[in-house]
């Protein structure tokens, strides 16, 4: 039986996995850009990026570029538990096909 | 749900999102068919002027300026399609017409841009004899394999290889020119105008057209 508590839950919600699965494409995203590929509320979009970086697996870039700009991208441990998810899903899905 | 169905869909979700995140095809099948007959068709109707029984082009003088401006007049006619594309794509899709994906290849594309506009205008201003044709089209080739291949990181292996083959058929002009040399100099930048934006083009969206219908 299949231990499912080594799936990371802060990854597991929909929302936060979509924005993990696009900061890992590339090495920094714009709230904007986020939000346009995503589709998403400011506030839902807000929210889910807090819960990340509290948890110190997302990244804030705050510049001035004419207005000021935030951005987003993966910490090494974001980036490390997003692959160790992965794993996990692969483990998943291969134990059921057994 | 159960919790293998579960990860299964998030799976798919984690490839959909990365695939519409990293990859982008910046010319779409339909706009190289349109892009491609135009072209071929200038090309045509150019040559014919060039070496039908009335000559009327080689009689007249092929210049720099009309033959930029006739070839500015398919760029337009083609972004214009290619806008209108993606315009259908985006309200079909419900996503929007600017995303991030079209401002990264627009922002990797300028460069190059930039170094045939200033190669354009110098012709342009300074040299409109039609023997700077056959220079002035290399540019535009070279430049063009450029644009293409500078999409590379996040383009469909079918673009990059259009780049490539841009790229060489370029440089293979440059380097053993002897090929198309024995043409006037005029015939020669048609020729490879012909070639390169009329013929790749309706190639490639007729082999990128049925991997997009099996897509969809």
């Amino acid at each position: 039986m299949f231990d499912f508590d080594k799936l990371d839950k802060a990854i597991h919600e929909k929302g936060r996995l979509t924005i993990m699965t696009l900061l890992a494409t590339r090495v920094q995203w714009p709230f904007q850009d986020l939000k346009t590929e995503l589709g998403m509320s400011d506030g839902n979009l807000i929210t889910h990026l807090r819960t990340l970086h509290k948890l110190g697996l997302v990244a804030v870039t705050k510049e001035m570029r004419g207005r000021p700009q935030t951005s987003y991208s993966l910490t090494a441990k974001g980036r490390s538990a997003f692959q160790e998810y992965l794993r996990v899903l692969e483990q998943i899905v291969k134990a059921g096909k057994k | 749900m159960d919790e293998q169905q579960r990860a299964e869909e998030h799976l798919r979700v984690i490839r959909n999102l990365m695939e519409r995140a990293t990859i982008y095809r910046a010319i779409s099948a339909p706009t190289a068919l349109v892009g491609g007959l135009l072209a071929t068709v200038v090309s045509i109707f150019l040559a014919w002027g060039m070496t039908g029984h009335d000559r009327i082009l080689a009689n007249q003088g092929l210049t720099g300026r009309h033959f930029i401006l006739l070839w500015l007049m398919v760029l337009l006619v083609t972004l214009c399609a290619n806008t209108r594309f993606i315009f259908r794509k985006s309200r079909r899709e419900g996503t929007p017409l600017f995303t991030p994906a079209l401002k990264l290849t627009i922002v990797s594309a300028l460069p190059t841009l930039f170094i045939a506009a200033i190669f354009t205008g110098l012709l342009w201003n300074y040299d409109e004899t039609e023997e700077a044709l056959p220079l002035l089209v290399n540019i535009w080739i070279i430049c063009y394999g450029l644009v293409l291949l500078a999409t590379a990181p996040f383009a469909p292996r079918s673009l990059v290889v259009l780049g490539w083959i841009t790229l060489g058929t370029g440089g293979c002009i440059l380097v053993f020119p002897s090929v198309i040399f024995r043409f006037e100099p005029a015939m020669r930048a048609i020729l490879a105008m012909g070639l390169v934006f009329g013929l790749y083009h309706l190639a490639y969206a007729a082999l990128t057209w049925p991997a997009k219908s099996r897509d969809q």
